[in-house]
């Protein structure tokens, strides 16, 4: 009648309903003994599931939801302080530190507020007695408390999940051509254009750091910097090996190609995250060698840059001032050292936890782009999207749905560590 | 596009003839400027599309075969014939460079343009002074007064300007043009801030030889209560790119330099070794640092002095 039902209530409701008024101490059951329960069954299973949302927040979940309150409310009494308000730099930070857990106080204080109502609605229920009425009145807000708190606890879940640390920065975007030739300088091109029309859709900024054109169009590679809103939470789900099956724009004979391109997401980072060691570095200049100084007036000031222990080089030639093409030379080096290290720790992460989905390290092939068929296929979610959606840059939804699977996949091993 | 690299092409033929240095490049810094691209990168996209003309345009959404109007090509002619006949240095042609956090900075002939190496020296200063005002932490930082020998556009002291937004830079300049200049620039970097009385910058015109408080006669300092102006020093720091050329090396400079650049910034006096001016600036070193009027010639600490010397 009403769908499934979770938990203590639920099978209290359920035995109360049959056997008679008992008191609801008696079924403190912990996370591990919940299970879904059908309610045309009277006993409890007490079986786990990979899907259990308990309805009870168990007594160590409540004490670090309480203890996650306490710091919030701390911060917030900070805020009112006087030294903290002359100091910009100290209010941000904690204005920030206190963000990050606002969502989840507020829906910890409604859960808690409905704990409350329910216990009232259960006394309610029992002092009730043979009155149906009075029953019915307590049992549907008791029902109605018992979603509210399960909605609250789901909500609850996900925001608890451990975060991305670098979800919130913003990134540099590498495209590089790959097998193809020119078709896939093209089609670099072609991603990039799609990437550019979503960045300016949701308000972020764009620049060109570095670009190298193909000569029959396109790029045979291409570097962007990124700028907006939890940049890298999006556009991370971007980051493998993208093919695309069709006729090319070179091709005389109307045979059809297959070609790639790659892309690599690089967070921001500073002298925190990554350390260059200058010996480690040449950085060689227009004038590096010959005369300079006074006697001559060049323009140019293009910068070469050669990390030794990778080797891994930056060519940096795009701005008038010449430091500031170094500076921009070192922050991809930077961004570059940085990705390899985030990919090979998610990798090491999700060998450990046998997790299936996670961001693409650079030679996962994540999506075909089919020409013929008007279809782009992502390989990790294993689903088709329309072509045109994702060439007018309607990538969202894309995007939601590996967020939503990678949430599923935390969930899940979340319970299952905890059932151990 | 494609007419605008066609011509932009056929002027770097007409450079190559002459020899122009750089003619690529200064063709695409004429080309943005007159087509009033970006100032600091749009002269990089233009190179892209002459070494690749079917390229996508990365950034800017102009269509591709844009056309010059005639206002545009007959500019863009005009500056490409300046440059070729007489190798006109492209800072002036354009009026104005970026100069490490500084951007769109004017010049005009004969102000020296500045330098890659200086941007360099600027930047050594910067994390000296980081270091140093680092130890100070998060109180009152303390008084700056920075001193620019031979400040030129102005751009090493509007530079540590902008970067220690408490610092009071003082400039000088053997040149009218050059305090004038300066002062330009000093009005366009720090006009966003609230100025009180006594703005932060200030552009004086004397040579470093007369930046003085000793009387020339009488080599003792000038009294408190002279009725001649005192200048006020206690300079923390004193930064120069001095001239210091040999004067026998004048003449081998490259024509651009030669016959469009301030010789008084480039040569460094009569001397052989090209260091007069260098001599005169370490000699006045102990009384512009000094934390107060001294009659005898002993430095003070806190003196440091940055020279870009090859």
């Amino acid at each position: 009648m009403m769908g499934k039902m979770y938990g203590v209530a639920a099978s209290a409701l359920a035995l109360l309903a049959t056997i008679g008024p008992l008191s609801v101490e008696s079924f403190a059951f912990t996370r591990n003994s919940i299970s879904p329960l059908d309610t045309t069954t009277t006993s409890n299973r007490l079986s786990t599931t990979t899907s259990t949302l308990s309805m009870v927040l168990d007594e160590q979940m409540e004490n670090r939801l309480s203890g996650i309150r306490r710091s919030f409310m701390t911060l917030t009494e900070r805020l009112g302080d006087p030294d903290v308000l002359a100091d910009s730099n100290l209010l941000m930070s904690i204005m920030k530190d206190r963000s990050k857990s606002e969502g989840i106080v507020t829906n910890f204080d409604e859960y808690m507020g409905h704990k409350e109502e329910l216990e009232g609605a259960t006394e309610l229920f029992q002092e009730a007695g043979d009155d149906p009425e009075m029953r019915e009145m307590a049992r549907s807000e008791m029902k109605e408390l018992e979603q509210k708190m399960a909605d609250l606890e789901a909500n609850l879940k996900v925001l608890m999940l451990p975060k991305d640390p670098n979800d919130d920065r913003n990134v540099m975007i590498e495209i590089r051509a790959g097998t193809g030739g020119s078709e896939a300088n093209i089609f670099a091109g072609d991603l990039l254009d799609v990437y550019r029309k979503y960045i300016t859709s949701l308000g972020w900024k764009v620049s060109i750091i570095d670009s190298s054109a193909g000569d029959d169009g396109g790029f045979k590679n291409v570097v962007l910097d990124v700028k907006g809103d939890m940049v890298y939470s999006r556009f991370k789900w971007e980051a493998g090996v993208h093919r695309v099956q069709r006729v090319p724009a070179t091709e005389t004979q109307g045979r059809v190609h297959t070609s790639t391109a790659t892309v690599a997401v690089m967070p921001e980072c500073d002298e925190l995250d990554i350390k260059v060691d200058p010996q480690d570095i040449t950085m060689s200049t227009m004038r590096s060698g010959g005369a300079g100084g006074q006697n001559v007036n060049k323009v140019e000031t293009a910068v070469d840059l050669l990390h030794k222990p990778t080797g891994i080089r930056i060519k940096c030639t795009q701005e008038r001032s010449q430091l500031k093409n170094k500076d921009l030379a070192m922050k991809m080096l930077m961004a570059k050292l940085y990705e390899i290290e985030v990919v090979q720790r998610e990798a090491d992460e999700r060998e450990k936890r046998g997790a299936q989905i996670g961001t693409g390290g650079r030679s996962e092939k994540i999506r075909t782009y089919n020409w013929k068929d008007s279809r782009c296929s992502d390989h990790r979610l294993g689903q088709n999207f329309p072509l045109a959606q994702f060439l007018s840059a309607d990538i969202g939804p894309i995007q939601d749905a590996m967020i939503a699977r990678d949430q599923e996949e935390s969930l899940r091993l979340m319970t299952e560590e905890q059932m151990k | 596009y494609t007419s605008t690299s066609t011509s932009s092409a056929n002027t770097d033929q007409t450079k190559d003839v002459v020899g122009v240095p750089e003619a690529e490049l200064s063709a695409c810094h004429l080309l943005a400027h007159v087509l009033q691209l970006p100032p600091s990168n749009g002269f990089s996209l233009l190179l892209e599309l002459l070494h690749h003309p079917s390229s996508s345009h990365p950034l800017h959404d102009l269509p591709a075969d844009a056309r010059l109007t005639a206002d545009q090509a007959r500019h863009f002619q005009e500056l490409c014939t300046r440059r070729a006949s007489t190798l006109e240095p492209l800072q002036y042609l354009v009026q104005s460079w970026d100069f490490y956090n500084l951007e769109n900075i004017k010049l005009r002939a004969p102000i020296l343009c500045p330098r890659p190496e200086t941007e360099e020296l600027v930047d050594w200063v910067v994390q000296d002074l980081r270091r140093e005002l680092g130890r100070y932490g998060g109180e009152e930082q303390p008084p700056l007064r920075l001193l620019d020998v031979g400040c030129g556009s102005g751009v090493i002291g509007l530079s540590l300007a902008k970067e220690f937004p408490h610092a009071e830079i003082v400039g000088i300049d053997s040149s009218e043009i050059a305090v004038e200049l300066s002062t330009e620039n000093a009005q366009l970097v720090l006009n966003t801030e609230h100025e009180s009385a006594t703005p932060r910058y200030q552009a004086l015109h004397v040579p470093a030889s007369h930046y003085t408080n000793v009387d020339a006669n009488t080599h003792v300092q000038l009294p408190t209560d002279a009725p001649q102006e005192r200048y006020r020093f206690g300079f923390h720091h004193v930064i120069a790119n001095p001239p210091y050329i040999p004067p026998s090396d004048m003449k081998s400079l490259s024509p651009d330099v030669l016959h469009h650049e301030d010789h008084n910034a480039l040569c460094g006096g009569v001397s052989a070794d090209g260091l007069d001016i260098v001599r005169e600036i370490v000699a006045r070193l102990p009384e512009w640092t000094a934390s107060e009027p001294q009659a005898d010639a002993d430095a003070d600490t806190g003196d440091g002095i940055a020279a870009d010397i090859y």
